[in-house]
């Protein structure tokens, strides 16, 4: 049975079975929070525990999916291509705004753990949460965090983004179509995207953008912030 | 192009990102680099969009799925961590909020400063070139 166990394609079936019945899962129940990486995530953390197959058997195969993470984040250059051009005629507001939403989700985090106590490291890991996952998990690792633990976070960011997104807005009396597009994006990575292109084109175009613009703004600003905190 | 050219073209970029990260020392992680440097050969049209279509939407349309696996390593954080839970939970549902309402008034803000300025400039326009018509009166529209 070990021989088994131990063969990459173990981990791949067991990942390929838990994302696909994840993402079964959410389109039959359409809440936002039956989001597929969290049941996909919950599936294989139970039956590694129910079976007592241990971590390292599951990473054999895990870690050949977990190497396209980075030809993943490259191609999200050509989302981005192709709404760079709509920067256009509000490209300095939208940086602006693009600035101010990922430093503030920053600065909350390190303000946070100091004055919760929380570690070095729990604070590290929830630094980039509102970046998309390939780039927070690399982020993450860089600055000395968890990727595991960044990962679930930014899924809870997500999923909080695609739920209160318009709430936030109406309350916060954020109108612009603009405006509002580039906050759920900033904030809330594609998660919040998928809530953005429900609320209109140009709100969804907009989010789309924000996502790899703010991936870079934090790219750079967070090892400067975890050396100032 | 066909598939594995796609493929060995997106893996090209991810090597000179990690070369980029660790042979040269660039600051920034190898992968994010990498999308930068496509980011470049598209706007450059060295590489066109169409030309790497295939691999692009395949990774793009299943991106969750490579995350997966390095989010099972919950399992090996220590219990520290795991009791923590409830806060880091809360910490990342109000922080949201506070990003999304501070991002959304931000780019506001300037926006309507912009068309502002911009009404301004519009409605001067109009002025001197009403004044250039030498006092014929005219619709305001």
């Amino acid at each position: 049975m070990n021989a088994i166990i131990n063969s990459p394609l173990f981990g791949i079936f067991l990942t390929l079975i838990a994302f696909e019945t994840g993402v079964f899962i959410s389109k039959k129940f359409k809440y936002s929070f039956l989001n597929p990486l969290l049941i996909g995530n919950i599936l294989i953390v139970g039956f590694l525990l129910i079976t007592g197959v241990s971590l390292e058997s599951y990473n054999v195969g895990g870690d050949y999916i977990s190497v396209m993470l980075s030809p993943a984040t490259v191609v999200l250059a050509v989302p981005l291509y192709r709404q760079i051009q709509k920067l256009q005629h509000f490209w300095k507001p939208i940086l602006a705004g693009i600035f101010a939403g990922s430093i503030t989700a920053m600065t909350c985090v390190i303000v946070a753990g100091k004055l919760l106590g929380l570690t070095k490291v729990l604070t590290l890991s929830l630094l980039p949460k509102s970046v998309t996952i390939p780039m927070g998990s690399v982020i993450s690792s860089q600055i000395g965090g968890i990727p595991s633990v960044t990962i679930i976070a930014i899924t809870v960011t997500g999923i909080t983004g695609a739920v209160a997104a318009p709430a936030v807005c109406r309350f916060c009396h954020i109108k612009h179509k603009v405006a509002q597009g580039i906050a759920i994006g900033t904030a809330s990575h594609a998660l919040g995207t998928t809530r953005a292109m429900e609320m209109g084109e140009v709100q969804g175009a907009m989010s789309s953008l924000a996502i790899g613009i703010a991936g870079l703004f934090t790219a750079v600003v967070a090892p400067v912030l975890t050396a100032l905190s | 192009m066909r598939i594995p050219l796609q493929l060995a073209v997106i893996f090209a970029i991810c090597l000179a990102g990690e070369f980029l990260h660790r042979i040269v020392g660039m600051p920034l992680p190898g992968n994010i680099i990498g999308m930068v440097l496509l980011l470049i050969l598209l706007c450059t049209k060295v590489i066109k969009p169409e030309q790497i279509s295939g691999v692009s939407s395949f990774f793009l349309n299943h991106l969750a799925l490579f995350f997966l696996p390095p989010s099972i390593a919950i399992m090996a954080v220590g219990d520290d961590v795991l009791s923590k839970w409830p806060l880091l939970l809360f910490l990342c549902i109000a922080f949201t909020l506070v990003a999304i309402a501070a991002g959304g008034r931000v780019t506001q803000f300037f926006i309507r400063r912009q068309e502002y300025r911009e009404n301004l400039a519009l409605r001067a326009e109009r002025l001197s070139k009403r004044a250039e018509r030498n006092g014929t009166t005219g619709g305001e529209k």
